[in-house]
């Protein structure tokens, strides 16, 4: 666990600015929430007549003169984007940026298998994306009890889980992209979560995009179907795991030969 | 016993060349010298070595072990001085000696300490404030903390000043009386010469001899440049001349002492006897005595 704690060590920085950040907007969201309460009847109304924009947002689907739906909302897609853009950089830079900075000549001159590597890099992906989820979930109830509406505890776990299953998801895939790269790619990682969060407003959009559901992990952590429906999509959760999985493989088989070039 | 032996091996970067057909051994305790200009892979060679790329065809062994199959077995007995030393940013010096001593699985805090001393390496730097030199001399200390049977260099020395090359030299020598094994990547023959015992000669990516360094230096020749007179000594050993005005300029290869020797009489107004570069020696392995 050598290469975890050096890691966790390393990038603390990142986690907390993250954090903060998205912490920080979760708080301005849900305390803006009750000064903005009364007129938001009257946006829904508006909203309600934009046809296919409304859906983009999920916002046929909750009710956001609610705190829960408001959250939902504003602070979901904030959660969701963010933390999917975190998500996909720490999984990026884990491998690609040892070789980018020159480090990976010395940590591979050691005696350390390739595999472990992989394999401890992987798990300090998973540990940062899942302080960085404690923290905004934290964040998300200590917002809810300053503003003193009421709270649905199961919805509110059930999403922030399905986030986390979303951002290692994508993690995975940007691990398994950086195997092949010889430089931390930062636009690769950021151009990545937010195409697949785009290719989910389609989906919300348009119903000729419906398929790209079964692609964009977006789909099924969208805080409107958690909200809305209470329960989570089993199936694309399973395909977006078998996706993760399959990055996973990928990305052992191709460092374990890569050449290591000065 | 042979601690490193390569068979045919050979390194290709897709279209370009690596190493070519490369077969070398080097014997247990050996000062092996690995010579050669940029470019001639004395890197590829050591990488496939060390595992860091995979050999295209040909295999290589160390301690008996093959380099890609029991690697971390290698690895674990090996020290390692890369050409460009890069460490962690925002680390500090100690941080990244210890952490370099935690992936041996090796608590070598007490032989860590005594080469940071004798190297004066500052060890609350941030390794980002290292300077070239001082950067090497914390990959040479975690190169040796561990006390390896095998140290592997490439290019070490360079960056580091006379005074410390000297201190290096004389712990590598240290070990190497205690048993160790040294295979250093120069392309400083004076440097091969001084210390090692053995050399080979690599260039284009194929080894072209090894000797003993003795041989080698009988062989190798000296630039000489004569001020004051317009031709040459008149003894053997002489060529590659060019004569100017007030200068002469030649490649000579032979004992010293004749050389001298032969030029008490001339009105010499200043000389100077350097080494020629290492294409000059290079293209006197190939055209010269040595065939």
């Amino acid at each position: 666990m050598t290469i975890v704690k050096h890691e966790l060590k390393r990038n603390w920085k990142s986690l907390l600015i993250w954090s903060a950040i998205l912490g920080g907007m979760i708080f301005m969201f849900m305390l803006m929430f009750p000064a903005i309460k009364d007129q938001i009847g009257a946006m829904q109304e508006a909203y309600a007549n934009m046809g296919s924009f409304t859906a983009m947002f999920g916002m046929d689907k909750i009710n956001f003169t609610t705190a829960m739906g408001f959250y939902g909302i504003e602070a979901g897609a904030m959660i969701s984007l963010g933390g999917a853009m975190f998500a996909a950089l720490t999984g990026a830079g884990a491998l690609s940026k040892e070789e980018g900075n020159h480090t990976a000549e010395f940590l591979l001159t050691h005696p350390i298998s390739r595999k472990q590597i992989v394999a401890e890099k992987l798990i300090f992906v998973a540990l940062q994306v899942l302080c960085f989820n404690l923290f905004c979930f934290v964040c998300a109830l200590i917002s809810f009890g300053i503003i003193n509406e009421p709270l649905e505890m199961n919805k509110l776990l059930l999403f922030h889980f399905v986030q986390l299953i979303m951002q290692w998801e994508i993690a995975c895939i940007c691990l398994c992209v950086s195997a092949f790269q010889k430089k931390a790619n930062v636009g690769l990682g950021l151009g990545f979560s937010a195409i697949l969060y785009f290719m989910n407003l389609f989906v919300n959009a348009s119903e000729d995009a419906k398929f790209l559901k079964y692609i964009t992990p977006f789909n099924y952590s969208d805080a409107s179907e958690v909200f809305s429906t209470g329960h989570l999509d089993g199936v694309l959760i399973g395909i977006g795991c078998a996706i993760a999985v399959a990055g996973v493989v990928v990305a052992f088989v191709k460092y374990c030969k890569k050449d290591i070039n000065a | 016993m042979n601690v490193i032996e390569t068979n045919g091996l050979t390194k290709y970067y897709g279209e370009s060349r690596g190493i070519i057909d490369l077969s070398l051994s080097v014997e247990q305790g050996d000062f092996f010298g690995f010579i050669g200009p940029n470019g001639s892979g004395k890197s590829t060679t050591i990488r496939s070595l060390l595992g860091l790329i995979t050999p295209t065809s040909g295999s290589a062994s160390i301690f008996g072990k093959d380099c890609v199959k029991d690697k971390l077995k290698i690895l674990s007995n090996v020290g390692y001085v890369p050409s460009e030393a890069m460490f962690y940013s925002g680390m500090r010096v100690d941080e990244i000696i210890a952490l370099s001593a935690k992936l041996y699985k090796k608590d070598c805090s007490k032989k860590a300490s005594e080469l940071c001393e004798r190297l004066s390496v500052d060890t609350k730097k941030k390794v980002d404030e290292l300077s070239l030199g001082n950067r090497r001399k914390v990959s040479i200390v975690c190169a040796m903390q561990h006390e390896p049977s095998l140290y592997v260099l490439d290019e070490a020395t360079s960056g580091l000043d006379p005074l410390m090359q000297n201190e290096f030299f004389s712990l590598l020598n240290e070990c190497n009386a205690a048993g160790a094994t040294v295979f250093l990547s120069s392309h400083v023959l004076s440097e091969i010469q001084r210390y090692c015992r053995h050399a080979g000669v690599v260039r284009e990516g194929k080894l072209i001899t090894v000797r003993t360094v003795e041989e080698i230096t009988k062989s190798s020749a000296k630039r000489v440049i004569l001020h004051g007179v317009a031709e040459t000594p008149k003894i053997e050993g002489i060529y590659d001349i060019t004569t100017n005005d007030d200068h002469v300029s030649f490649l000579y290869s032979g004992e010293m002492k004749r050389l001298i020797e032969s030029l008490v009489e001339l009105p010499i107004i200043d000389m100077t006897v350097t080494e020629p570069d290492l294409d000059e020696t290079f293209m006197h392995f190939y055209g010269g005595e040595i065939k």
